[in-house]
């Protein structure tokens, strides 16, 4: 946790991209690396397997393309967050 | 439907927890197995069934014991906590019975507890979960 930094790139490159993946893929899922937008795919789990396909096992971003992100929600005090 | 049934002495302060291993999923394996690398071995862990908990977790430093990579990021809100931010893991549960079971674990600490990981809804959506009090026992069922 706390080390999204490891995803800043591609967190930057999605959030400069958001406004016209929304426009043209609302809902589907963003495949990120570095500053590419490689492409948008129907579900998580494509963009994921075409994310290993393509690069590796290195650090990538699969984003839904959504105006507010989803979030977790834990409601015990398990997560020591 | 395959069933996993645990009977735990004291259930009520212990919880529902499943021993389990957590391994590199399917994509990974098949990419070090390519190059010649070693696949790591899969690591044993504790997981919490948690009904409360909306995402599966796991500890943090399973990820990087398994060599693996984030492949997306989530806020989390806890009761302490709103939207904070934390990466995500693909992985395999290799859950008893020989059942499998991929989940885009959200990396956590889960300090001072027994447990290395939390099995959330995420993944319970996709069973049947019985929690048998009077018996000490709950039993999943995929």
């Amino acid at each position: 946790m706390l080390m999204a930094h490891v995803l800043a790139t591609e967190l930057e490159t999605f959030a400069a991209n958001k406004a016209e993946l929304l426009a043209t893929a609302r809902g589907k899922y963003a495949l990120v690396h570095g500053t590419d937008v490689q492409g948008t795919y129907e579900t998580e789990g494509d963009a994921i397997s075409q994310g290993y396909r393509l690069y590796g096992n290195v650090p990538f971003l699969v984003k839904q393309i959504v105006e507010i992100d989803q979030v977790a929600n834990y409601v015990s005090n398990l997560v020591a967050i | 439907m395959a069933s996993i049934t645990a009977a735990i002495s004291g259930l009520v302060s212990v919880g529902p927890v499943l021993d389990l291993h957590i391994a590199v999923p399917q994509q990974v394996e098949l990419l070090l197995t390519e190059q010649g690398q070693p696949v790591p071995a899969p690591v044993p862990a504790a997981m919490m069934i948690d009904t409360g908990a909306s995402n599966s977790v796991i500890q943090t430093g399973i990820a990087q014991q398994l060599g693996l990579q984030p492949v997306g990021t989530v806020g989390i809100n806890t009761p302490s906590s709103e939207n904070v931010q934390c990466l995500q893991y693909l992985v395999r549960l290799l859950l008893p019975k020989g059942l499998v079971a991929v989940v885009l674990a959200t990396e956590a600490p889960l300090n001072g507890q027994n447990i290395q990981g939390l099995i959330g809804r995420d993944l319970l959506q996709h069973g049947v979960l019985v929690y048998l009090g009077t018996e000490n026992q709950f039993t999943l069922s995929f």
